[in-house]
């Protein structure tokens, strides 16, 4: 592909090799070159490595933590089930399973509609709440 | 073993010193990146940490098929580009004609620019008035030195855009200095 005389000139002032600086393009195109490898005004602190481990762990020991938590809670539920099917003498009576058998459809329903809520709430509900 | 194997050995090994020699040794990369897409000051430094949360979380996937500062730059392109969705920020395509640029360079400068004494600082500035497209380009290469391939990887776009790209950009560039140079020689 043949190259234009713009794209021939950025070469040769990339390369150093554009002299004449009397001409306007190579002096623009130079003083483009000097400027855009100066450092920006944006600088990050000089504690930032830091600051970033410091999340890191925090991070890390705050998940651990929660997973404890649950644990713990899911322990405690069970236990205090099982203690209170034993002192209360509770036995499961699954009688009222045969009776909901002859209502699939509201289930079916309520299951759809569910879903449909769920559905809702994730295309407008949320994305508007982000998007503010 | 290369510099970067080792570093990332030790990394996975748990070693913390490790990871902070990694972000010392690309931190100016990623500032550079994020700081030329978002202007939001509050958020910068947050977005370069998360930049690298995400490396220090995903540097068991690194596969030393490129080098890792281009890995790191496309974890902080990416995240700059998702932060930018998320804010409604315009990231539309630039069209394949010189329409862009000619609109650009016929439009009238800021009066931010017109009045900065510093030539640095004007290029800089205009340079925050180009495409987002056209600013990634130009900082990884002008900046942090990444070859055409490399950015390629880093923005997912193709070398010849990329290349493309950064011609267009410096054309641009250079007519809008072109004009504050004539108007600096002609008051």
């Amino acid at each position: 592909m043949a190259m234009t005389n713009d794209e021939d000139l950025q070469m040769k002032v990339e390369a150093g090799q554009a002299f004449n600086t009397d001409q306007a393009d190579v002096r623009a195109y130079q003083q483009v070159f000097e400027s855009l490898k100066k450092e920006p005004d944006f600088v990050l602190p000089s504690a930032f490595a830091d600051n970033v481990l410091k999340r890191i762990t925090k991070g890390k020991s705050s998940l651990t933590g929660e997973y404890i938590w649950l644990s713990l809670g899911v322990v405690i539920m069970l236990l205090g089930l099982i203690l209170a099917f034993v002192y209360a003498g509770l036995k499961i009576d699954l009688s009222l399973l045969k009776g909901a058998s002859g209502m699939k459809g509201i289930f079916a329903f309520g299951i759809i509609f569910t879903v449909f809520l769920h559905w809702l709430d994730r295309r407008f509900l949320k994305h508007t709440h982000t998007a503010g | 073993m290369t510099d970067d194997q080792a570093l990332v050995s030790r990394i996975i090994g748990g070693d913390r010193q490790a990871f902070k020699v990694l972000i010392k040794q690309h931190e100016k990369l990623v500032a550079h990146m994020i700081g030329r897409l978002v202007k939001n000051k509050e958020e910068r430094e947050e977005l370069c940490q998360d930049v690298f949360v995400k490396v220090y979380d995903r540097i068991g996937e690194f596969n030393f098929k490129s080098r890792l500062s281009t890995w790191i730059a496309t974890i902080a392109y990416r995240q700059a580009i998702n932060f930018m969705r998320k804010h409604k920020m315009p990231l539309t395509d630039i069209p394949e004609d010189d329409s862009f640029s000619a609109y650009f360079v016929a439009g009238e400068n800021p009066e931010s620019i017109v009045s900065d004494q510093d030539m640095d600082g004007v290029v800089s500035r205009l340079v925050d008035l180009l495409p987002p497209q056209y600013k990634v380009v130009l900082t990884l290469y002008h900046l942090d030195g990444l070859s055409y391939p490399e950015i390629g990887e880093a923005t997912g776009m193709p070398e010849g855009t990329v290349k493309n790209y950064l011609f267009r950009a410096r054309s641009i560039l250079k007519e809008k200095v072109k004009q504050y140079l004539g108007k600096e020689a002609w008051p």
